[in-house]
C-alpha cells in the first residue's frame, strides 16, 4: 500500500497528549513515523480538520438470536422504503446500514456484547456481513448450568478457569460478560426479582460469587478485558443501592459495568425515581478499578434486545407496541421488547439526565465509555447529538428547557457546567476503549499503530461535525469520503485464545449429552463461515 | 450482500437458468430447505435481480409477528419441564418426531432437585390423540380446540362462563394443575394451528406466566425456515416475504407472498430452491416457468430447468439449525460425495453473477 500522509488538520491523539496541527504518516496499512525524504506520496489535505484515531463502540447489539428477534417483531417499523437510512424508527439496521452508518461516524471496530455460545455459530456468520469496521464481541457466561454446577459443586478455581477459557475460545468471544447473573436462572424456577446476594435456588449460588468467580478466571487466563457485568435490578428505581453494592462487590479488581444509566436510580421525588449520579460518580473516583459505559437515553421509539431475560419478561407489559419475544435460553436467552421513551415522560427525560449526569460528573474519561446500549437506549446514530449534548452546555441546555420539570428537579444536570473537550472526546471512544479491550494497536495514532483515522470537518456544530466525517481510513484505505461510504469492504473479527486444560472437556460433554444428546464441540465456531477465508484475527491475552 | 469474490469453479451448466431469470420481469424465489451460506447467497441473488423472495411455510410466523412469543429451548425443556401440554397434533410428535420423544417425552430427566415426575396433557381431537396413557386428554368434548383454549383463559383468569357446571369444574381442575406446574411447556406446530389457535395458545401461556412459568415450544418447524429467516433479517432488515425494488428490500407479508403472487397471475418465474428432494408443491406450482434448483438426481415434477445441488452437512459442510438444538452449528460430513454435487450458495452466486432482470416498478 501506498506512502500517505495526511497533513494539516488538528491531530488529537491521547496517548502522545497530542493536539495541534501537524501530520500523520502511514503505509501497509499502519501508522508510521514520519519518513526522512519521502518523495512520492497521496496526500490528504486535513486543514481545518480535526483528526482522530477510528472510534471503538464497547458495546452495541448489532447481531445475534435476540436482535433477529427484534427485527422479526417489527417489520413496520422498517417498512417505509422512502426513509432516509439515518432516520432511527425504533428496529434494529440491517448489517450492510449498520457497518456504513457506524463507519461514516469514523467508527472501525463495534463490540456485540452479548452473544450466547449456543448462538456463536450464526452470530458470527452474521457479523461477519458487517461491512467497513472490525467487529468483536463478548461470550455470555453466568447462567449456565455447567459454570452454576461447578460453583455449587465447589469446583476448583483452576477448573472454572478452564471452562470459561474453553467456552472463550470455542465461542470466539474477546472476553466474557454476566448477564444478571443468576437472576436469568432463578426466573426458570419462577423466581421474579433477584439482587446481588439472593441465591438460585436450584443451586444455592449468588451473583456476587458467579461476578467473584468469572472476574478471578479472566485474571488468571489473562484476558484483557475484564469481566463485563450486567448486575441485577436493571431499570429498578432504588437500584442505585445494587450498583453500589456491585461496585464493592469488585472487591478493587477491574470490572467494567455495562449501561450504568440504567442502574443510576434513586427512589425520592413525586414520581418514586431521582439520580443517583452523583453517588456513583462519587464511588467511581474512589474505586479506579471500575469502568463502565453509560446506556444513554434518547428520545423515541425503539426496541429493548437483551439477554436479561429476567428483565425482560417482568417488564413485558410495558411493551410498546405490545407485543414481545421473551426465550429462556439454554444459559441466558432474552428477548426483544419494544418501547419509547418519550421527552414529555418524566421518567425518560430523568433517564436522559442521569446518563449526561455520569457523563459530566465523572472526572476521569478513562473510567466513563460513551454508548446508547444500541438499541436498548437509543440508536447508535445518536452519537454525535450526544457529543454536541457534551461539548456544548448550549445544546444540552435547549433540551433541558423543553423537559418536563418535575424530573430536572431530580436531576443535577441543570447545575452541571462542565463541557467536554475534543481530548476527552478522543479518550472516551478511541484511546480507553482499545486499552480496555487490550487492543493496542488501536485508539491512538503512534507508530506501529493500525491506520485506522477519522477525520473531521472542524465545526462549532459538534453533532454535524461527528455524524459525517470528511474522511475515514481503514487499514489505511479510504472507506469514507465526505460523509459517504465507499465500496464496502469487510474487516476482521477479533477474538482470543486463551490457554486452558482441555481436560475439562470431558466434564462439558456430560453435561451436553445430557441436555442435547450432542458432543462438547457441537456449538464451536469454525474458522471459517459464509465465505472461504476465515474472518478471525486473534487478539493475545495478557501473559 | 458483499460475497462476489467468492471463487467459482462450477461444473453445472447455469446458462438456461440465468437466461429465464434475464427474461424474467417479475421472478419469485421460493425457498425450501437451505443452509446459512445458502440462504446468504439467496437474499444477494434476490437483491441483484430484483426478486421476491418468500419460504414454502412462511405464514407459520405470522402469529408470533402480531403478538410475539413467550418460549423456551428444546434443551432447557428436556430437562426442566414438570409439566408437558401438546396442543393439536399430539400423536403426531409422540410418534414421528423423535426429538421430541426423547426429550420430553422417553428421557425424564429432571434434575435431582425436581424430584416430582413430569406431567403429560393434551388438548386435541380424538383422532388426533396418543395412545400413550400417560398423557391425559383434557376433556374437550366436541369442541373445537380455539374454544378449549379460549375457556381455559377465561378460567385461568376466573371470569365467568356459561358452560354447564360440571364442564367447568372439569375446566377448572385442569385450570388448577396448570397453575401448579413449576415450568409448563406447551408444545406445538404451527403448521397444525390455526392463526387464531396460535394466538390464543400464546394468550393462554401469557396468562399462566403471571402466576407460574410456562412456555412455548415449537416443535416440527418448516426446514430452512430458521436458516432463511436470519439471513434475512440480518441482510435486510425485514422478513420474507421480501420483494427487492432496486437496492432496497420491502416486506408485506400478503402482496409478496409466493402462494397468492402465482395465484394472482403476477409471478412469470418459479425459482424453486431446496437442498433436498421433496417435491415441489403444486400450490407453487402454475407460474409460466419453472427452475428447480434442488438436490434431486433429475428434474423434480414441475420443473422447466434443474440444476442440482448438494445436501447441506451431508455432501458439503454446513451450518445449519436441527430442530432439537434451535441453534446453528456447523456441520462437517463425515465422508464426502463422489459425485460433487455444488452448494446452493455456489450455484446462487453464479447465477447472480450474470442475472440481472427488469426491476418491478415500485408500488
Ligand atoms: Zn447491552
Amino acid at each position: 500500500m501506498t506512502l500517505t500522509c495526511i497533513t494539516g488538520g488538528r491531530v488529537v491523539d491521547p496517548d502522545t497528549k497530542r493536539d495541534g496541527i501537524g501530520d500523520v504518516w502511514l503505509e501497509n496499512g499502519r501508522i508510521i513515523d514520519a519518513p526522512l525524504n519521502a518523495q512520492r506520496y497521496e496526500h490528504i489535505d486535513a486543514t481545518g480538520c480535526v483528526v482522530m484515531a477510528g472510534a471503538i463502540d464497547i458495546h452495541t447489539h448489532v447481531a445475534g438470536a435476540n436482535v433477529s428477534a427484534a427485527r422479526l417483531l417489527l417489520p413496520e417499523r422498517y417498512a417505509d422504503i422512502e426513509k432516509p437510512m439515518t432516520e432511527w424508527t425504533g428496529a434494529p439496521f440491517d448489517l450492510f446500514s449498520t457497518g456504513a452508518l457506524y463507519a461514516q461516524m469514523g467508527f472501525t471496530l463495534v463490540v456485540e456484547p452479548a452473544v450466547a455460545p449456543t448462538d456463536a455459530v450464526a452470530t458470527h456468520a452474521e457479523l461477519e456481513c458487517i461491512p467497513y469496521v472490525d467487529r468483536a464481541t463478548l461470550s455470555v457466561v453466568g447462567n449456565d448450568e455447567i459454570l452454576l454446577g461447578m460453583i455449587r459443586d465447589r469446583a476448583s478455581n483452576a477448573a472454572i478457569q478452564d471452562y470459561v477459557g474453553w467456552l472463550i475460545t470455542t465461542s470466539r468471544g474477546l472476553g466474557a460478560k454476566a448477564i444478571n447473573p443468576g437472576g436469568v436462572a432463578a426466573l426458570k424456577e419462577n423466581v421474579r426479582s433477584f439482587t446481588l446476594d439472593d441465591t438460585i435456588p436450584e443451586y444455592g449460588v449468588s451473583a456476587r460469587q458467579i461476578s467473584q468467580k468469572l472476574r478471578n478466571a479472566l485474571k488468571a487466563l489473562g484476558v484483557p478485558h475484564p469481566l463485563h457485568l450486567h448486575t441485577c435490578n436493571l431499570g429498578i428505581p432504588g437500584n442505585i443501592e445494587t450498583a453500589l453494592k456491585t461496585i464493592d462487590a469488585a472487591e478493587g479488581e477491574p470490572v467494567h459495568l455495562a449501561h450504568l444509566q440504567f442502574y443510576g436510580y434513586g427512589t425520592e421525588g413525586d414520581f418514586g425515581m431521582s439520580s443517583g449520579a452523583a453517588q456513583i460518580a462519587e464511588a467511581l473516583a474512589k474505586n479506579k478499578n471500575v469502568t463502565a459505559d453509560v446506556g444513554q437515553v434518547m428520545f423515541g421509539p425503539t426496541v429493548t434486545v437483551s439477554s436479561d431475560a429476567l428483565l425482560q419478561f417482568t417488564s413485558r407489559n410495558r411493551a410498546s407496541p405490545k407485543k414481545f419475544v421473551i426465550r429462556d435460553g439454554d444459559a441466558n436467552g432474552g428477548g426483544a421488547v419494544p418501547l419509547v421513551y418519550k421527552s414529555k415522560s418524566k421518567v425518560s427525560a430523568l433517564q436522559w439526565a442521569i446518563g449526561l449526569e455520569m457523563f459530566l460528573l465523572v472526572d476521569d474519561p478513562t473510567q466513563i465509555y460513551m454508548t446508547t446500549d444500541h438499541p436498548n437506549g437509543g440508536p447508535f446514530t445518536a452519537y454525535p447529538d450526544l457529543i454536541a449534548q457534551l461539548m456544548d452546555r448550549s445544546v444540552r441546555n435547549a433540551v433541558i428547557d423543553s423537559l418536563p420539570k418535575e424530573a430536572m428537579e431530580v436531576s443535577t444536570l441543570p447545575g452541571i457546567s462542565r463541557e467536554y473537550t475534543l481530548m476527552d472526546i478522543a479518550t472516551m471512544t478511541r484511546s480507553a476503549p482499545a486499552k480496555l479491550l487490550g487492543t493496542m494497536d488501536r485508539g491512538h495514532l503512534k507508530p506501529g499503530a493500525i491506520a485506522d483515522i477519522a477525520i473531521y470537518r472542524d465545526s462549532k456544530d459538534r453533532a454535524a461535525m461527528f455524524a459525517k466525517a470528511a474522511w475515514v481510513l481503514k487499514d489505511g484505505d479510504v472507506i469514507v469520503r465526505d460523509g459517504h461510504v465507499l465500496a464496502a469492504r469487510y474487516g476482521r473479527t477479533l477474538s482470543l485464545a486463551p490457554e486452558y486444560d482441555a481436560g475439562i472437556k470431558s466434564h462439558i460433554a456430560e453435561v451436553y449429552d445430557r441436555r442435547w444428546g450432542v458432543g462438547p464441540d457441537t456449538f464451536s465456531v469454525p474458522a471459517t463461515l459464509l465465505r472461504q477465508t476465515s474472518p478471525f484475527e486473534v487478539v493475545p491475552c495478557r501473559p | 450482500m458483499g460475497q462476489a469474490s467468492r471463487p467459482l469453479n462450477l461444473s453445472v451448466d447455469t446458462s438456461a437458468a440465468v437466461a429465464l431469470i434475464t427474461e424474467s420481469c417479475n421472478p419469485t424465489l421460493i425457498i425450501d430447505a437451505i443452509d446459512l451460506a445458502g440462504a446468504a447467497a439467496a437474499v444477494n441473488l434476490a437483491k441483484v435481480a430484483s426478486m421476491r423472495v418468500d419460504h414454502a411455510a412462511q405464514d407459520h410466523l405470522a402469529p408470533l409477528q402480531e403478538l410475539g412469543f413467550l418460549g423456551t429451548m428444546p434443551g432447557e425443556a428436556g430437562l426442566r419441564a414438570d409439566m408437558v401440554l401438546w396442543i393439536g397434533a399430539t400423536s403426531h410428535f409422540i410418534e414421528t418426531d423423535e426429538a421430541a420423544r426423547r426429550l420430553l417425552f422417553d428421557q425424564d430427566n429432571l434434575s435431582e432437585s425436581k424430584k416430582t415426575p413430569r406431567r403429560h396433557f393434551c388438548i386435541a381431537a380424538p383422532a388426533q390423540s396418543p395412545s400413550e396413557n400417560r398423557i391425559k386428554q383434557i376433556p374437550i368434548g366436541d369442541r373445537p380446540l380455539l374454544d378449549t383454549l379460549g375457556l381455559l383463559r377465561a378460567r385461568v383468569k376466573a371470569h365467568p362462563t356459561s358452560i354447564e357446571t360440571s364442564t367447568q369444574d372439569d375446566i377448572d381442575a385442569v385450570v388448577a394443575e396448570l397453575k401448579s406446574a413449576k415450568y409448563g411447556v406447551a408444545v406445538f406446530a404451527a403448521g397444525h394451528l390455526s392463526f387464531l389457535e396460535q394466538t390464543n395458545l400464546m394468550g393462554l401461556i401469557d396468562d399462566l406466566s403471571s402466576e407460574t412459568r410456562w412456555t412455548l415450544l415449537p416443535l416440527d418447524q418448516p426446514v430452512g425456515q430458521a436458516e432463511l429467516a436470519r439471513m434475512t433479517l440480518a441482510l435486510t432488515g425485514l422478513i420474507t416475504p421480501l420483494a427487492f425494488l432496486g437496492d432496497r428490500a420491502r416486506h408485506d407479508a400478503y402482496l409478496y407472498s409466493a402462494e397468492q403472487s402465482i395465484a394472482r397471475g403476477e409471478t412469470d418465474l418459479v425459482i424453486w430452491l431446496s437442498s433436498s428432494t421433496t417435491a415441489i408443491p403444486p400450490r407453487f406450482l402454475g407460474a409460466p416457468n419453472t427452475i428447480a434448483i434442488t438436490a434431486h438426481d433429475t428434474a423434480p415434477s414441475g420443473a422447466d430447468t434443474h440444476i442440482r445441488i448438494g445436501i447441506p452437512g451431508v455432501d458439503h459442510p454446513a451450518i445449519l439449525e436441527p430442530a432439537e438444538l434451535a441453534c446453528a452449528v456447523a456441520i462437517t460430513p463425515s465422508q464426502t460425495n463422489s459425485a460433487h454435487p455444488p452448494t446452493a450458495a455456489d450455484v446462487l452466486y453464479a447465477i447472480a453473477e450474470h442475472a440481472t432482470t427488469q426491476p418491478e416498478v415500485a408500488a
